[in-house]
């Protein structure tokens, strides 16, 4: 869906604006002048190319509907995505803040690059429609706020580690997945689909090749001592931000050294504790966390 | 007034051609067989089996247009019940497959032996060999048993050593499944879920049925009175009648819109493949002849939507989402009207 | 440093462009503007055609190389378009200063032609072909301002639509799209609709006396006696003979334009083009005038001196005129000769300056302008006059020094007394106070006395024209009218000559020239008033008085085009096109079959009911709903059956009986009836 966020505007008219309007006012003075009628009749239908080139496009921007197909539901903040969007007519997209990006042009289903510039959910998408349509003489454009068909959530760069947000102790509630890291596997409970973060040597690969995608088999164990990192932000704007990439530094840190870490988060349905495997888990963790104050 | 306007419904299978009374003439007749054959496997299924209408009718339209039903359900629903007495009032013999982790393909098609007596290689036949199979909690075989039970389903014959055997005609599988995600299960391929024509749910009766089942200690008195319906022959002559209810293009058009709009509806990753409109078709035939109508009306098409195709589709959610994306679907597209 | 990066980024070859289509139409509306040029006389075929097989040769080479951009091709276009101009300014200082602006055209066309060629053959980029589509405007505009007809409309259409693709193209390769003709149709009918208004809403051009006027030559040959009448055999000794229609003095037919007007003579008027005028506004074009009446011929009296003087200087010549006043307003016409025409210098009266590429131009001592040469088709030359309208009120009014007795004496003196006549004006003009309401009593009493006809028998010899026409025949065409009012005037003692020339011909808004025929030849009366000169009264047709507009003149056609529709059988016609469009709709709206009338009108029944039957639901679940909310009363019928009746018809493949049908159609009707009482009733409980 898209909405409209204000009229369609001229892009840069002053120019093609004041030559058209200069050099029509010419022609007719000397075709008036003259007293030459096809040179008069030639000139209207040069006013109406003129007419039509210049606010053509204001009915084929205001006409244009834009929605997102597609996105990914993880990026990385100051690092592009591609979301392919849905034009109904030729024209020209790009992303604005803060998700802006290089124009992409074309018809049909185009693939747009945006780059967010900061952590976080997004839901809509600011873009910048335009169009010259019919004639390619001068550029409108409109601004739509378009929803995206499933939230992307942005990652933060990794910060410098912080030994502040780590507290070692057993979390309550069970551990999901066994530790192979010491080749003591629990009680196997069956198969589950892959989910990022993962160890590979938990793939069970006939389930795989028989599903079609990477299964996992699962099992269950006593629980065991993992570090614990606690992530409180402090809000939602710039400090925040800094303290998730910090965080998000000191939860590779700790994956580096063994896995897994379990993470104590905010999110938007409440706070979570959950295990954390490997770096995909950790910026996903990373990029839901929200502060306490700013839900 | 007419006799149409005035009050009795009108029997549209006796209309279309023959009188009731002369069951065996044309057309008319082998549907009017078809359809008093599903009026008394429902009403013999409906005196068992309590407070599951509509996985009931589904049954029936499994047992008319000879496709394979999957129910998926938890534990002790009356699942087994269920393909008993179904089994039974078709006259059938049920041979009961019970799936765990060690099932082996053999323990289900069969293996051959050698005789000793006679010094040949002799195929014993497997529980797969009958008229009414249940397929109890199918995800719980490993992949291999699965699939060698699936394709038997499919082309309806086994091949062992080299040598094929056609399964008994007709030949229907009721195969049950425990949720997809409990303890120990192998989830079943997309592609083999795709040859169940209908899949359905009992779910918990409610608290009259399920007192009243625990008093008559789960319908098995109710069962042991069970009569059949009909014979076998009787049942294969319904399946081919049922092919013969009347299809016009706009009831086709309508089963087909409503299995691309699965493609395209959101959340689903993967769409109701062209198999599904042929099931869905078909299912409806059939249930067509269950509501006593020689014609496919958009109705049956969208009564039988969520049973032939919420099982194919593959969704971000669980079964359950699958089947509110179909109704969902069948509820947003125009529906043909006269 | 900066300004010589930014020239260097100006000329750097843009991303090359791989529409074919966009240039196909860049070329072919190049293509089109040379030719138009070439079909407008601006360039020679000759150079046409090179220049196009030249401007195909560039643009495939170009289309070729599009990737490769050669900078050294730059360099030597650069030089050949610096060429051009050198020769371009060489041929206007050759033609000794610019007298004329077709003088500096022919030249234009050329240097843009073979600017737009070479710039052909290096048009890698979009820049460069959006150039080539802008520099076929400039072609088209040199064409358009020779072109005087509706030949011209051809390669305008086909420009614009090569505009319309080029354009369309470019968009479609900026957005990497296909291009999409139905886009490009919406902008060619919003270009038409906008180019129509601006015509509409535009005055008409009008001639400028700033600019520089055309004038030039075609088939000139000088004539033996320098101010004689061509074909004539000189002066006014022409003997009375029988018309032939064709000869330049008689051209399509008119025999007015010889020494004498001779009217007993018959001629047959043709329809072919004369010659087309540029004009600020329609007046008589004046060739001839005529002082003195012999009883069937109108005559030019030999004066004391020579008759024609030669006018001193070259073009423009000054003519010094000989009427009383110098101070009307200007108006510049310019005639276009299409056929070979008398060396009569055609003008408005009176005119101030001629424009003739000749050494001499000739006059004599009434204003009659001839030239010393011939003239062919093709040949252009201007007038400027000063014309004096004064309304009705001012020549009434008129005073001023008169004539010099000589001159009046000229133009009132009859050959005989003619006192029929002279009693007969005297009669008419009773109660008329001033010359022109005598002129105007005269002109309406000829108006509601006389019939016009140019099909008259020729003239008993030794007959008088006059006295034949106002008392025997009553009929006739311009000449005698005019003739008869001249002499009626005479006796009256008004001073008065006949003028023959042309009436202002057929106005046309697009090209803005007056398109004159051979039958718009006539003959007219000029009377003298003190103080405004010669003023023209036409007893025979009306002259509209200014240059309309585009609008009005389109207007005023529509208009009678309107008048001209028989109202009754249109009428007729557009009743029976109503009544089948009528009955093709309401066929097209009535249900195709018994089932979906049923259908339809069980829906009316719920929409009564106030159910909403329009959404995804079938026929018998709304007949459900239908039963659920207007329960049916014992022995009604109930929705839910016709509904299962109507799907049973439509999706059973079984057609229902007639008895069937109409049974369930009352049904249907009564469930109908009971929604609409229900909803009163409902209505009538709150």
């Amino acid at each position: 869906m898209s909405r409209r966020g204000g009229g369609p505007r001229p892009t840069r008219a002053g120019g093609p604006f004041a030559g058209s309007v200069l050099a029509l006012s010419l022609w007719a003075l000397v075709a008036h002048n003259s007293g030459s009628g096809w040179v008069q009749a030639l000139g209207c239908l040069l006013a109406g190319f003129v007419v039509v080139g210049l606010f053509g496009p204001a009915l084929a921007v205001s006409r244009l509907r834009v929605t997102v197909e597609s996105n990914p539901s993880e990026g990385t903040e100051g690092l592009g995505v591609r979301v392919v969007l849905g034009i109904s007519a030729p024209g020209a997209v790009r992303g604005r803040p803060p998700c802006g990006g290089p124009t992409v042009t074309g018809e049909g289903d185009l693939e747009l690059q945006v780059v967010p510039d900061r952590r976080g959910a997004i839901e809509h998408l600011e873009l910048d429609v335009s169009s010259a349509s019919p004639f390619g003489l001068l550029w409108w454009h409109k601004t739509v706020r378009v929803a995206l068909p499933r939230p992307l959530w942005v990652a933060p760069t990794p910060g410098a580690p912080d030994a502040a947000f780590v507290s070692s102790g057993t979390p309550r509630g069970g551990l999901e997945v066994a530790r192979h890291r010491d080749g003591a596997l629990g009680e196997p409970r069956g198969v589950r689909p892959y989910a990022a973060g993962d160890p590979r040597r938990l793939v069970h690969w006939p389930a795989t090749a028989h599903r079609g995608e990477l299964m996992v088999r699962e099992a269950e164990r006593p629980d065991a001592a993992v570090p614990h990192l606690r992530v409180a932000l402090l809000d939602d704007g710039p400090a925040g931000d800094a303290a998730a990439r910090r965080a998000l530094g000191t939860l590779l840190e700790l994956l580096g050294r063994s896995s897994p870490v379990m993470v104590s988060t905010l999110e938007r349905d409440g706070p979570r504790t959950e295990p954390v495997y490997g770096p995909a888990d950790a910026r996903r963790r990373m990029a839901r966390a929200v502060a306490a104050t700013g839900r | 007034m007419t006799e149409v306007a005035r009050g009795a419904p009108p029997d549209i299978i006796a209309a279309a051609g023959a009188a009731p009374e002369q069951p065996d003439a044309g057309r008319g007749g082998r549907l009017w067989a078809a359809a008093a054959l599903a009026r008394g496997l429902e009403a013999n299924l409906t005196s068992v089996v309590r407070g599951a209408p509509g996985a009931l009718r589904t049954a029936v339209v499994a047992a008319l247009c000879g496709g394979h039903l999957l129910i998926e359900d938890v534990p002790g629903v009356g699942k087994t019940v269920l393909a008993r007495t179904l089994a039974r009032s078709l006259g059938a013999e049920l041979s009961r497959i019970q799936g765990h982790p060690d099932l082996l393909p053999g323990d289900v098609t069969g293996v051959t032996v050698y005789d000793q007596r006679t010094g040949v290689w002799e195929f014993r036949r497997g529980p797969v060999f009958g008229h009414v199979v249940l397929l109890d909690e199918l995800n719980r075989t490993p992949p291999r048993t699965q699939s060698a039970l699936l394709e038997s389903m499919d082309e309806q014959q086994v091949t062992v050593d080299g040598e094929t055997w056609a399964l008994p005609q007709p030949h229907l599988v009721l195969a049950t499944q425990n949720p997809v995600g409990q303890l120990g299960t192998f989830p079943l391929v997309e592609s083999q879920l795709d040859r169940f024509a209908l899949s359905t749910t009992l779910g918990y009766p409610d608290a009259q049925s399920e007192a009243r089942l625990a008093l008559h200690d789960g319908g098995r008195d109710a069962m042991s009175t069970l009569r059949p319906v009909c014979s076998i022959g009787d049942w294969a002559a319904a399946i081919a009648a049922t092919a013969e209810v009347t299809v016009v293009p706009s009831i086709a058009d309508y089963a087909v819109a409503i299995t691309r709009a699965t493609r395209e509806a959101p959340g689903v990753r993967l769409g109701a493949s062209p198999r599904a409109s042929i099931a869905l078709v078909r299912s409806a035939q059939a249930h067509a002849l269950v509501s006593a109508r020689s014609f496919v009306a958009p109705d049956d098409v969208a009564a039988m939507a969520v049973p032939s195709l919420a099982h194919r589709l593959v969704v971000d959610g669980d079964g359950r989402f699958a089947a509110s994306v179909v109704g969902s679907v069948v509820s947003s597209l125009p529906v043909p009207r006269p | 440093m900066s300004v010589l990066r930014r020239i260097r980024a100006a000329n750097a070859p843009g991303p090359p462009e791989h529409s074919v289509v966009l240039r196909i139409a860049a070329a072919w509306t190049v293509a089109l503007g040379i030719a138009a040029c070439a079909a407008e006389g601006e360039l020679g075929a000759s150079t046409a055609g090179v220049a196009i097989v030249a401007l195909g040769a560039g643009s495939v080479f170009s289309y070729r190389r599009r990737s490769r951009p050669m900078p050294w091709l730059k360099l030597v276009l650069a030089v050949v378009a610096v060429v051009a101009f050198w020769w371009f300014f060489f041929q206007i200082s050759k033609a000794n200063g610019v007298t004329n602006l077709g003088a500096v055209e022919g030249p234009l066309a050329v240097l843009f032609t073979w600017i737009q060629v070479t710039h052909a053959f290096d048009v890698p980029s979009r820049r460069d072909l959006a150039f080539s589509l802008a520099g076929s405007v400039t072609l088209m505009a040199v064409a358009a301002a020779q072109a005087l007809d509706m030949g011209f409309a051809p390669f305008v259409l086909a420009w614009v639509a090569g505009m319309l693709v080029g354009l369309g193209a470019m968009w479609g390769s900026m957005c990497a799209s296909r291009p999409r003709a139905a886009s490009a149709l919406v902008g060619g009918g919003v270009l038409a609709a906008v180019g129509a208004g601006c015509l509409l809403v535009l005055p008409a051009p009008s001639v400028s006396s700033r600019l520089v006027f055309p004038s030039s030559l075609a088939g000139d040959v000088s004539l033996a006696s320098p101010a004689g009448l061509e074909g004539t055999g000189g002066g006014a000794t022409l003997p009375v003979r029988a018309g032939s229609p064709s000869g330049r003095s008689t051209v399509g037919g008119y025999l007015g334009f010889a020494g004498p007007l001779d009217t007993a003579l018959r001629g047959t008027l043709g329809d072919q083009l004369v010659f087309r005028v540029r004009a600020s506004r329609p007046t008589f074009w004046l060739a001839e005038s005529f002082d003195d009446w012999n009883g069937q011929s109108w005559l030019e009296t030999a004066g004391p001196g020579p008759e024609w003087r030669a006018v001193p200087g070259g073009s423009p010549f000054g003519l010094a005129p000989v009427a009383p006043s110098a101070s009307g307003t200007e108006d510049v016409q310019t005639f276009y000769l299409a056929e070979p025409g008398p060396n009569l210098i055609f003008h408005a009266e009176v005119a101030d300056q001629v424009w003739f590429p000749a050494d001499r131009l000739y006059m004599d001592r009434d204003g009659d302008i001839r030239s010393g040469t011939s003239m062919g088709p093709g040949s252009i030359y201007t007038v400027v006059s000063l014309v004096e309208t004064p309304g009705a009120a001012a020549l009434a009014g008129a005073s001023g020094p008169g004539l010099d007795p000589s001159d009046l004496a000229r133009f009132t003196e009859l050959p005989h007394p003619y006192p029929r006549v002279a009693a007969l004006a005297r009669r008419i003009t009773a109660h008329a106070t001033s010359t022109e309401a005598q002129v105007l009593a005269l002109e309406a009493w000829m108006g509601r006395h006389t019939r016009y006809t140019t099909d008259i028998p020729p003239l008993a010899r030794g007959a008088d024209t006059v006295e034949e026409f106002l008392f025997v025949e009553r009929r006739g065409y311009c000449e005698q009218i005019s003739t008869s009012l001249a002499v009626m005037l005479r006796t009256l003692g008004i001073p008065t000559r006949e003028a023959t020339g042309y009436v202002p011909g057929q106005y046309n808004p697009i090209t803005d020239l007056y398109d004159v025929e051979a039958k718009d030849a006539h003959a007219w009366v000029q009377v003298w008033f003190p103080g405004y000169g010669w003023q023209s009264f036409d007893p025979t047709a009306q002259v509209a008085a200014v240059n309309p507009s585009p609008a009005a003149t389109i207007g005023h056609e529509a208009l009678g085009a309107l008048r001209r529709i028989p109202v009754l059988p249109s009428a007729l016609a557009a009743g029976v096109l109503a009544m089948v469009a009528a009955l093709v709709v309401l066929r097209r709206r009535r249900p195709a079959t018994e089932a979906a009338a049923l259908g339809a009108t069980l829906e009316r029944a719920a929409r009564r009911a106030g159910l909403e039957p329009g959404g995804p639901e079938s026929l018998a679940s709304l007949g459900v709903r239908l039963d659920a909310a207007l329960p049916p009363a014992e022995g009604e019928p109930a929705a839910s059956l016709i509904a299962a009746a109507a799907e049973a018809a439509a999706f059973g493949g079984r057609a229902m009986s007639p008895p069937e049908a109409a049974a369930l159609a009352r049904a249907a009707a009564s469930v109908l009836r009971r929604a609409r009482r229900r909803r009163g009733a409902r209505a009538g409980a709150r």
